[in-house]
């Protein structure tokens, strides 16, 4: 009777520690996700567009999803000065998808810079991954904080203007006249 | 003399205590005004660092940028006059703080001890979005700067207090030499009505004096006259030379009053003589029994085997 319960216990023991070894870089990858999920939104406050919409403030996530569940979960119940927060999941972007804020993750039907070119000239604040065609505002991981690159230039085309306290955060700010200050 | 100049004469401590005691009451309420004032200044200003630190601090607290946070927290440490600085993000936990005594970790703790002390709290506001706290807690003035400030005006009520003081003692002083000048002339004033009086006195002395001197001529012509009756006529009708014995009687006991009269006025030298004292009184007191009338009687007691005195006997007898 003995040996099947150690037996039993060993194994549970090297489950759980397989488990562990396989969760333990998933949940590693997961805060960054979560920041940029929460940053998402929180761009919003220090940014002016052209012109208020009006009805609720839209957040849309177009192509790859790398935030899966965590930006529901974040965007449920927030509000941007009175407005409640729509979050859009769209496979392509373009004109008249009514996104105010809207992060590229690209996919295989629109890329990254196709979906960049689609919306250039309209009021959306766009937002990248660091390693792709960067939008407005491209995330960034320094010193293994999630941080962020600012295009003012695309900021400029797109009709937004972005609060100097936001500049003033950026890793590097690419201005209108094509120079690249660090701050 | 109206009601208050009254009130004011008999109740000057009264009236000098109550302004006393208004003034240092007056004082003490602007010391506790100006004291708020200042409270309320100091507030002011910490509000107003709050609101700066507010407004710089909230892209960094949006995106978790602590050194940003930090080096704003550390460049309010060059104000001497904030104590402790905490930043508190969206969900109220403490980010960044500096200072002597720790500040409370929740902002909960922060708004509740809002009352408390000279310290503030400020939201960080982004576009009408809340994004955190920022608290500040003014540093409390030392005691001595504090009485330092109010040194100079309570030095001026003290000073105040005690001229007061010595204004009322002069007056209290004045007032009381004024009551005995008045009483020394109201002395002086009866001392010369008396002094009046005996000059008044004296002056019928001396017309009494004058008049008995010429008096006495006139009764010495009457005396010469009845003694040159009897002379002339010694064998005359007895019944007539009684008549003229009695007119002399009483020309000699004139004589004798006038005598008095010049004495009574120090008209006549004093003329001492060795003198029968109670041979003396029997004599007056017979003159004082027909001046005073038959309805009184005298009595006079006179010791036997008296010595003779060496007096005037008309100083005497008057």
């Amino acid at each position: 009777m003995k040996p099947p319960a150690v037996y039993r216990l060993c194994l549970l023991g090297l489950a759980a520690l397989l488990i562990g070894a396989v969760v333990a870089p998933a949940q590693a990858e997961a805060p960054a996700a979560a920041i940029e999920a929460a940053y998402l939104y929180k761009f919003a406050p220090f940014v002016t567009w052209p012109a208020d919409s009006g009805g609720p403030f839209r957040l849309c996530v177009v192509g790859e999803d790398p935030f899966g569940p965590v930006i529901d979960r974040v965007v449920t119940g927030q509000t941007l000065g009175g407005r409640p927060i729509q979050l859009v999941r769209l496979d392509e972007i373009d004109r008249q998808s009514g996104c105010d804020i809207a992060f590229i993750g690209g996919s295989r039907r629109q890329s990254v810079a196709a979906a960049l070119r689609e919306v250039r000239g309209a009021p959306v604040l766009t937002v990248t991954d660091e390693d792709d065609t960067p939008g407005i505002i491209a995330f960034a991981i320094a010193d293994g904080h999630v941080r962020f690159r600012i295009d003012q230039a695309q900021a400029q085309q797109n009709g937004l203007s972005i609060s100097s306290k936001l500049l003033g955060l950026a890793l590097s700010v690419h201005t209108a006249n094509g120079s690249e200050v660090q701050p | 003399m109206t009601r208050l100049q009254r009130l004011l004469e008999h109740r000057r401590f009264l009236a000098v205590n109550f302004c006393l005691a208004l003034l240092i009451a007056t004082s003490v309420i602007l010391a506790l005004f100006a004291e708020h004032r200042h409270n309320e200044q100091l507030r002011q200003s910490a509000r107003v660092q709050a609101q700066v630190m507010a407004d710089a601090v909230s892209a960094a607290l949006a995106f978790d940028d602590a050194p940003a946070i930090n080096q704003y927290v550390s460049a309010l440490r060059e104000n001497p006059d904030i104590s402790a600085v905490g930043v508190y993000d969206e969900g109220g936990a403490l980010v960044a703080q500096y200072g002597s005594k720790p500040v409370p970790s929740r902002v909960e703790d922060v708004l509740r001890a809002r009352s408390a002390g000279i310290a503030v709290d400020a939201p960080v506001v982004q576009a009408g979005n809340r994004l955190g706290t920022v608290y500040i807690r003014q540093r409390e003035e030392p005691l001595p700067v504090r009485l330092a400030r109010y040194g100079g005006a309570a030095l001026l009520v003290v000073m105040a207090s005690l001229m007061l003081t010595v204004m009322a003692y002069d007056a209290r002083e004045l007032r009381r030499g004024n009551a005995r000048l008045r009483t020394e002339m109201n002395e002086r004033a009866t001392a010369e009505a008396a002094l009046r009086q005996s000059q008044k006195m004296e002056a019928v002395g001396r017309l009494t004096g004058g008049i008995a001197h010429d008096f006495n001529n006139m009764l010495a012509v009457v005396l010469g006259n009845l003694d040159l009756l009897m002379r002339r006529y010694p064998d005359a009708d007895p019944k007539l030379l009684r008549f003229v014995t009695s007119s002399q009687d009483a020309a000699r006991r004139a004589a004798a009053l006038t005598q008095r009269l010049l004495a009574f006025s120090r008209r006549q030298p004093l003329d001492p003589k060795p003198t029968d004292v109670a041979k003396s009184v029997q004599d007056m007191s017979e003159l004082i029994g027909r001046t005073l009338g038959e309805t009184i009687r005298i009595e006079t007691v006179r010791a036997a085997g008296l010595w003779r005195a060496h007096v005037d006997v008309g100083q005497l007898e008057t």
